[in-house]
């Protein structure tokens, strides 16, 4: 979203000398969340007694006129579009004076907290004809920089350096605006007044990321606005253009399976958005709304794509749109083509907490279970806590679960605490940063993974000599929950308690596994944190009486058998 | 019946290669859905596709999804090789590559441009161009010492190969390389060697013998050919078009003057949509 002027306004009060008030009017075509910015200035040494509820003093400029002219600015978030509903009224101490008043309201403006990007800027001047407005440096694009002055002599003023003007009706006011594309410095801007001086406030109104989310149903449920991610990528997330750091937003397909029918994930392409890292596209399930998977392949109503190969090149969910995230999706590939791909994902995209099943009979297929850093451009990706498996060919021949498009030594790309069961090779990690990885079943674990442990080390496979790194674990039997249930089971010993804690991880922090839950202080190795949880019961008897209660420490393991297991008294010997 | 949702509004990509294959234009088919879609359903209303200023639907009374699902395909590449001459003796040959998605008039006809850097990267020469094709000898011993081939940028600085010998009847060749260890920073020995034999290996070769940092091995030339023609395959194809067919402006607004809802046969569809190869 970006910032837009709304409207502005002023005023003069003489005799003013215990306040003055700002009629609901002067701030017209309100919406909510506008910020509201009121500068006044008046001429002595008085002090502001009382000030309208909510709002807040930004910027003060004062020049040495005799007397001093006094210069404040006030801003204030609207909450409603019926806001004011009221005037609202300054007061001051001090004797009788002029007291000019202009008003502006702008939209598109940063929500949380404070509206504005970076310090202000004032200047003071008691003479003369022009007044300089110092620079001040912003931190974000799309700041909306405010120039609002007032002079000391009436008659109109002049800016060359802003693109709008707002306010110059020829009393002793002007304001002036203008969007900065990009964040820095934006330079002085000299505004030409009548003579004898004034005083100004510089400041930057920093814009609105805005998020935008549609949901995707495939039973098309209440609430929902496309049955498939492709429709999605078609209308371009419902944003303004698909262009999403030019209009300040971000695009969210939050996914829903309200009747149990599975997306379909075939030949899904997600390419014609522009992104950054601050204007990002996420696809995700909300863990709040119940769609998710609980770290195995579910079916029901759990969100999930699934797709067939009808030729060779073919492919699931191709995200060339950088900057994506996948986040607690489900993925099923069932191929019989070579050169194709489950889920490829462009420069900067990252898949976390989602499970990719590769199924193939036929011999000889070329298949990538999760391809990073697709479109080549040098900036890999991040594959975080997943759980894939089933990408191997009937004669066991091809077939990667996590691989890295990006050239050899690419140095940007991280692939931490994945489970790779069962595929022809469990990573393919060149130039990747390879860390708490699990592989087991796989003929290959780790292929042309650096032997550095700067680069690849913690990680865990079922293959003796396999895995680099000082702390990796090779010729490992991992023991899991079940068949298809990859969590570690209570009996593991191959994977258990020997990761890495990457809490403090310079590029990519995290403290959850697949499942959401805690990892603690010390980490497994896979998408799993293998988790053991009390609780205190409190027993009443027949009549209920509290006071009567017994308590019983009880204790349950997660997973067992694909989910939590029952619960057990802890006994007695245990503290 | 089944329907398809068309695009009515274009998107635009300012990247204009992004905007052709990426972007949906007005007229083009996004997706085939199942009869009843349209309306049909309680929650349609205050969904996005009741914005008919961004779809409209064509109801095909006589097809089932299956048979229009072709509608909603993107232009691709389709490349295919030709051998123009052979000479095994060398382990050179003449090939020709030409894309069989063309469209009449010559939109997305290959050029030397799309491939010259995936053919320079094989070791290929000679590259040529003339109308939807482009000529070039590949040669077995380039395309063994390639880049591409073992996806290493710059592998001549990380050792250097010799040819031991090439048996054009069987057209195995026996190769060694003999690896700097100074370019692989922070490997030992070991290390080193697990990786070459590796890359090797699941390129296609078998390790005769090791003397460290010499890895000798030999390869068959199919093994060259199919990474070479799948390396291309993959690389230097894409999406031409974001969709193949597109239904006529004219057509697209004689159906949004009447609601943005049409029904049409098979046949009737057939004869209004366009197919971009047919261009």
């Amino acid at each position: 979203m970006l910032t837009s002027y709304v409207t502005s306004g002023e005023q003069t009060f003489m005799q003013a000398d215990t306040g003055f008030e700002i009629p609901g009017s002067t701030f017209s075509g309100i919406q909510a969340n506008d910020i509201m910015l009121v500068s006044f200035v008046f001429w002595g040494l008085d002090e502001i007694t009382s000030v309208p509820s909510g709002w807040e003093l930004y910027a003060q400029a004062t020049s040495e006129h005799t007397p001093p002219m006094d210069q404040r600015v006030y801003w204030k978030r609207a909450t409603s579009s019926s806001e004011p509903d009221a005037e609202w009224t300054w007061t001051k101490t001090g004797a009788a004076c002029c007291i000019d008043v202009v008003a502006l309201v702008y939209r598109g403006v940063h929500r949380n907290g404070s509206p504005f990007d970076c310090t202000y800027s004032n200047v003071d001047a008691s003479s003369g004809t022009s007044l300089v407005l110092p620079q001040i440096t912003t931190t974000t694009a799309k700041c909306r920089i405010v120039g609002i002055v007032h002079h000391n002599t009436s008659g109109s003023s002049s800016c060359a350096n802003f693109d709008n003007e707002r306010i110059d009706s020829g009393n002793d006011n002007a304001c002036y605006d203008e969007e900065q594309a990009s964040a820095g410095a934006t330079g002085s801007y000299t505004v030409t007044i009548p003579d004898g001086g004034g005083v100004g406030v510089l400041l930057a109104l920093r814009a609105y990321t805005e998020t935008i989310t549609t949901v995707v149903d495939p039973d098309s449920g209440s609430g929902y606005d496309y049955d498939s991610l492709s429709d999605w990528e078609s209308d371009l997330g419902n944003t303004t253009s698909g262009d999403l750091p030019a209009y300040n937003e971000i695009a969210v397909a939050k996914c829903r399976c309200t009747g149990g029918t599975a997306d379909d994930g075939s030949l899904v392409t997600i390419e014609s958005f522009t992104t950054d890292p601050s204007h990002y596209l996420k696809v995700w399930t909300d863990p709040a709304e119940g769609y998710r998977h609980n770290g195995t392949y579910q079916t029901g109503n759990k969100y999930r794509l699934e797709a067939t190969t009808i030729a060779d090149w073919h492919w699931g969910v191709r995200a060339s749109a950088q900057n994506i995230v996948f986040d607690g999706i489900q993925l099923k590939y069932t191929y019989s083509h070579t050169q194709v791909l489950a889920l490829g994902l462009g420069s900067r995209g990252s898949v976390q907490n989602s499970i990719v099943w590769g199924v193939c009979s036929t011999a000889s297929c070329i298949c990538d279970g999760i391809l990073l850093g697709d479109t080549s451009l040098g900036c890999g990706g991040y594959a975080i806590n997943n759980i894939v498996y089933g990408f191997k060919d009937s004669n066991d021949s091809q077939g990667v679960g996590i691989n890295n498009a990006v050239t050899w030594l690419s140095e940007n790309t991280y692939m931490l605490n994945n489970t790779v069961v069962g595929c022809h090779v469990g990573i393919s990690g060149a130039g990747c940063f390879v860390f708490n990885n699990l592989c087991s079943g796989c003929t290959d674990g780790f292929l042309d993974c650096e032997a550095d442990d700067a680069h690849c080390d913690y990680n865990a496979s079922s293959v003796s000599g396999d895995a680099p790194g000082t702390h990796s674990r090779n010729n490992q039997t991992f023991t899991f929950a079940g068949a298809s249930d990859y969590h570690l089971a209570a009996s593991d010993a191959g994977a258990k308690g020997y990761g890495l804690n990457l809490y403090n991880h310079s590029v990519w922090p995290f403290q959850t596994d697949i499942d959401g839950q805690d990892r603690g202080a010390s980490w497994d190795i896979g998408a799993d944190e293998y988790v053991r949880t009390v609780r205190l019961r409190f027993l009443l008897d027949a009549a209920g009486d509290p006071a009567a209660a017994q308590f019983q420490l009880e204790y349950r393991y997660k997973p067992n058998e694909g989910s939590w297991g029952n619960w057990a008294i802890v006994p007695e010997s245990e503290p | 019946m089944a329907q398809i949702l068309f695009r009515l509004k274009d998107n635009v990509h300012p990247d204009p290669d992004k905007d052709r294959r990426g972007s949906y234009k007005k007229g083009y088919p996004v997706s085939i859905k199942p009869d009843g879609w349209y309306e049909g359903n309680p929650n349609w209303a205050q969904s996005a596709y009741a914005d008919k200023t961004k779809w409209f639907v064509v109801e095909v009374t006589d097809a089932t999804v299956e048979e229009l699902q072709h509608y909603a395909g993107s232009w691709k590449d389709n490349f295919d090789y030709e051998i123009v001459e052979a000479r095994p003796a060398q382990g050179q040959y003449d090939v020709r590559v030409f894309e069989q998605n063309a469209s009449a008039s010559g939109a997305n006809a290959i050029t030397q441009a799309k491939v010259e850097s995936f053919l320079t990267k094989w070791g290929c020469t000679a590259i040529s161009a003339t109308t939807n094709s482009v000529a070039f000898t590949f040669s077995l011993w380039n395309a063994v010492r390639s880049d591409a081939f073992w996806e290493i940028p710059s592998v001549v600085l990380k050792g250097s190969f010799v040819l031991n010998g090439y048996t054009p009847a069987t057209g195995v060749g026996n190769v060694t390389f003999t690896a700097i260890p100074e370019a692989f920073p922070n490997m030992d020995q070991a290390k080193i060697t697990t990786m070459i034999t590796r890359r090797i290996e699941e390129r296609g070769g078998t390790i005769i013998g090791i003397d460290y940092p010499a890895f000798t091995f030999e390869i068959e030339r199919s093994d060259i050919l199919t990474r070479f023609r799948a390396n291309v395959k993959r690389k230097g194809e894409g999406i031409y078009r974001r969709r193949q067919f597109v239904l006529p402006s004219a057509v697209v607004d004689t159906i949004v003057a009447t609601g943005g809802f049409a029904q049409r046969t098979k046949a009737e569809l057939l004869a209004e949509i366009r197919n971009g190869l047919s261009e």
